[in-house]
């Protein structure tokens, strides 16, 4: 880094630890105990440290401490044990607390709208309750048929009387149609507790442009303040950091971005099920599904239950002709999108693999009927080289899984006669060489080790000249280097297994923070070839592309004659809920590798003791 | 049985797991909190004097009644509070005057409390709550019930800012009270305030007398009723109406006036002053009773 570079992010850094100091202040922990381990603002506390601030994966012991405040740059860790500060709801509410929040805002909204009366909240929550001691802010969300119909915030009071006065507020307001009696009974109500600890959103993070899809920004002038919390995202479509921070100011804050200080806090994120009788914990806006397996063989109803709702999904949108969709956009309401021919042939290839696993006829019937529409549509379209050549490529494999050879002769010799023609393209490149190698015929499969070493090239000179490189892109790498024993197999496995983020996602690219469900999809895709050797890598992604999958439950904010069309499709990222099929088609051939390897060793096993 | 004064007119009957409530109140005004919400009406600023330790968490009540819908009777609060307790273990009854066309928003309050069984009632109409007998009788003033609690060990009867004659220039009994001669009960609880109003109509300044029963008027109906004991209720709080300035002597003051009366008109009723927390048990003997009130042979 250069000298100026190293002061900016002294700078940054110190700004940081100053916004830690106030609120540690305010919380009341000893300052004399608090750890710093960010460059150049070095502290080491009187004793064992009750608080410490550092950089990403920079405090080890993890083990009875809790993450205050994360993100790409810095983080900061308390210490569990300690009886003050006393531990807070924001952090840590219970599945009891969470339940008796969401009993508040109801009964409370309810009890207002039949008689204009405010319940005590004594009523609604036991005396004992950490709800009527604890004071925090908290924003009462409505979502009635899956539309936005209310939103308020109160600060700074005792949980419950903040739940229940942001409940009463936002029945009127004014920026939507007040709610009824009735209106209430079908609503789902979201609620948002928020940490006081307010870190300063730099502006060496503005520049870098990673949005924190799971916090809550506040911009102020001094004066005036603007709010976004993670339910925008279900609202509004961003084009990026700087357009969120923009929309922020002027919007919500009503003033210029250039005057404005943003901030950014830890939230603690429930909405009520749809039957209102239990509260699921949201991470942005997408239901947390923790899962306690740690094997994949565990997994195995999860898998099957995963994939049946995916394939399901994309199987609901086919049209008679054998088209599918791209996109399902819960904000374009009912106008599905197109993507394009590659993506296409790519979902015959997913949903073929699914049908040989699954012994669906019906998935059969839908990747027969996608690549036949396919193959006719494409022949007469002035497609570029390398979209013919990619969907020559996945129209190659999904003949493969179907058995159909002469289909796998004919996109083979397409491939053979296109390729040398194709300038380097790393997703072309890797999809020909993995379908060539695979096709039996030793001509095709040089070119496709051919291919194969040209993509591995590039990939390591990018690596090494530090180049901007997608993941997902290079994902078959994974499984060509293990296949064609290549040298670098265990460098390549190296890089994409330190490149996992702790939720289980993999970054869109090396210098992003951001993880979408396509490009994690992807790799899950590629890692499931060898669950052997990539299990607990699987496991984590798997869990975390399970999250991102559609569930009934988690459509609260889609229109409900729309939601069908979701279900089982996966959100596109965190800041974005469109469904792409390709995500889905990533996830499939990952869970049919996966179980298709399960039953393979499963007969294996058999065979063995028999 | 034993019977509990909670403050101002709230007592709390309980026998065996059972409990009725009749006009329990337990949270006055607060600077942060000043205003006493009725369940139906308008509200007032209140204070109980003196203030009951009592909480509506120490109770679980089958049945919730009220003598009529004067906030310091019928606090939203405290009600919401009670009937929520039992939201997941029994039904409730709250038992309340019937008011015509406005027991619907009385019915809508308890809207989020199925389990509630809202219930308007008339002279003479009985319930059977636990192991208690539920019956309501109307008096002098409308819209307001007195209430009679019953068990084979004996009975409570309730009656709540009462007056003398329902035509409140009139001073002498009314036939109402006919319809209590003899009754008998253990405990009888009663108020003897003898509110007075200063009111504005058409911009003319008024005082009216008597509003509710004085010291002396109450002994008069007592010694018709012949309980075994009395109490007052009712006198005990100071309220800040928004369209009436009331004045009530101290409590000591009609208590006094009211045993000078009925030593003399009843002698061989025991009268008991309470404060909040005072217990009665009625055919129960024990070290936590405060008055003894044996069984009727």
């Amino acid at each position: 880094m250069s000298v100026l570079g190293d002061f900016r992010a002294y700078k940054e850094n110190r700004l940081r630890v100053e916004a830690v100091f106030e609120w540690a202040k305010r919380r009341r922990y000893d300052d004399s105990q608090i750890q710093v381990l960010l460059p150049h603002l070095e502290r080491s506390p009187v004793g064992t440290p009750t608080l410490v601030v550092c950089g990403p994966g920079g405090w080890t012991t993890t083990q009875g401490w809790s993450p205050r405040f994360r993100s790409s740059v810095v983080e900061v860790w308390a210490r569990n044990d300690l009886p003050h500060p006393s531990p807070s709801l924001v952090w840590d509410a219970n599945e009891e607390e969470k339940r008796q929040m969401l009993r508040v805002a109801r009964k409370t909204a309810q009890h207002f709208l039949a008689t204009q009366k405010v319940l005590p909240t004594i009523v609604l929550a036991p005396e004992s309750s950490r709800l009527h001691t604890e004071r925090v802010s908290a924003d009462v969300t409505y979502w009635v048929d899956g539309y936005l119909r209310a939103s308020m915030i109160v600060e700074n009071k005792p949980c419950a009387e903040a739940v229940a006065t942001a409940a009463v507020r936002a029945l009127h307001d004014a920026r939507f149609k007040p709610l009824t009696y009735e209106e209430l009974e079908r609503a789902r109500i979201e609620i948002t507790l928020w940490s006081d600890l307010f870190m300063p959103l730099t502006s060496s993070e503005i520049a870098r442009g990673d949005i924190y899809f799971e916090k809550l920004y506040v911009a102020t002038d001094g004066t005036r303040r603007g709010w976004y919390l993670p339910e925008v995202f279900n609202c509004v479509q961003f084009t990026g950091l700087a357009h969120l921070l923009d929309s922020l100011a002027r919007q919500k804050g009503g003033f210029s971005p250039a005057q404005a200080s943003v901030y950014m806090t830890e939230v603690t994120d429930i909405i009520e099920s749809s039957d209102h009788t239990q509260p699921f914990s949201l991470t942005g806006s997408v239901i947390q599904k923790s899962l306690s397996q740690t094997t994949i063989a565990e997994l195995r109803a999860d898998i099957e239950h995963g994939a049946r709702a995916a394939a399901q999904h994309l199987m609901s949108l086919q049209t008679e002709d054998g088209w599918l969709p791209g996109i399902v956009d819960p904000m374009r309401r009912g106008n599905p999108c197109a993507v394009s021919w590659p993506h296409l042939t790519f979902m015959a290839w997913a949903l073929g693999e699914w049908a040989v696993v699954s012994q669906s006829k019906e998935a059969l019937s839908s990747t027969e009927k996608l690549a036949a529409y396919c193959r006719s549509a494409i022949k007469g379209l002035p497609l570029s080289v390398r979209k013919r050549i990619s969907c020559a490529a996945y129209l190659g494999k999904a003949a493969c899984a179907r058995g159909d050879g002469r289909m796998v002769a004919e996109q083979q010799d397409i491939l053979v006669q296109l390729m040398p023609t194709l300038p380097f393209e790393p997703i072309a490149y890797l999809q020909s060489a993995s379908f060539l190698v695979h096709a039996g015929d030793s001509t095709a499969g040089k070119v496709g080790e051919a291919l194969f070493q040209k993509a591995l090239q590039e990939f390591l000179n990018g690596r090494e000249k530090g180049s901007n490189i997608s993941l997902a892109s290079y994902a078959e790498l994974i499984t060509l280097t293990r296949e064609l024993d290549s040298p670098h197999e265990l460098n390549i496995r190296e890089w994409y297994t330190s490149r996992q983020h702790a939720d289980g996602s993999f970054p869109n690219t090396t210098t992003s923070h951001f993880s979408y469900s396509r490009g994690t999809g992807k790799v899950f895709e590629a890692m499931a070839r060898y669950p052997d050797v990539y299990e607990t890598q699987i496991v984590r992604s798997f869990e975390w592309l399970r999250q991102m999958q559609y569930p009934v439950e988690g459509l609260y904010f889609v229109p409900t004659l729309e939601q069908n069309a979701l279900v089982g499709g996966f959100r596109h990222d965190m800041g974005n809920p469109q469904a792409w099929v390709d995500a889905s088609g990533h996830f499939l051939i990952g869970c049919a590798r996966l179980l298709g390897s399960s039953k393979q060793s499963r007969q294996k096993s058999v065979l063995q003791s028999d | 049985m034993k019977v509990t004064f909670i403050a101002h007119a709230g007592i709390s009957i309980t026998e065996k797991e059972s409990e009725v409530l009749i006009d329990s109140w337990f949270t006055d005004s607060t600077v942060a909190r000043p205003l006493i919400q009725p369940l139906w009406g308008f509200p007032t600023i209140d204070f109980q004097i003196p203030k009951t330790e009592d909480r509506p968490s120490n109770h679980n009540p089958d049945a919730v009644l009220i003598s009529h819908f004067h906030s310091h009777h019928s606090p939203h609060g405290d009600i919401m509070a009670l009937v929520a307790q039992s939201e997941d273990t029994k039904r409730t009854l709250f038992g309340h005057p019937d008011v015509g066309e406005h027991n619907k928003p009385v019915k809508e309050t308890f809207a989020i409390w199925p389990h509630v069984d809202v219930t308007p009632m008339q002279d003479g109409d009985v319930r059977q709550v636990g192991a208690f007998s539920v019956r309501a009788r109307t008096q002098t003033v409308p819209n307001h019930l007195a209430w009679e609690i019953s068990t084979p060990l004996g009975s409570v009867l309730h009656i709540a800012d009462p007056i003398f004659n329902k035509k409140n220039t009139e001073r002498v009994m009314d036939a109402v009270w006919e319809s209590f001669h003899d009754l008998q009960p253990s405990a009888l609880f009663i108020n003897a305030g003898g509110n007075s109003l200063r009111r504005e109509k058409d911009g003319v300044r008024q005082v009216l007398e008597s509003c509710s029963v004085s010291p002396v008027e109450a002994a008069q109906i007592v010694a018709r009723i012949r309980p075994q004991t009395v109490s007052l209720i009712g006198c005990y709080n100071h309220s800040i109406w928004k369209n009436r300035q009331e004045y009530i002597p101290p409590a000591g003051q009609i208590e006094e006036e009211f045993y000078w009366a009925l030593s003399w008109l009843a002698p061989d009723i025991k009268f008991v002053p309470v404060k909040p927390g005072h217990t009665f048990g009625i055919g129960e003997q024990s070290e936590t009773v405060d008055t003894y009130i044996a069984p009727r042979p």
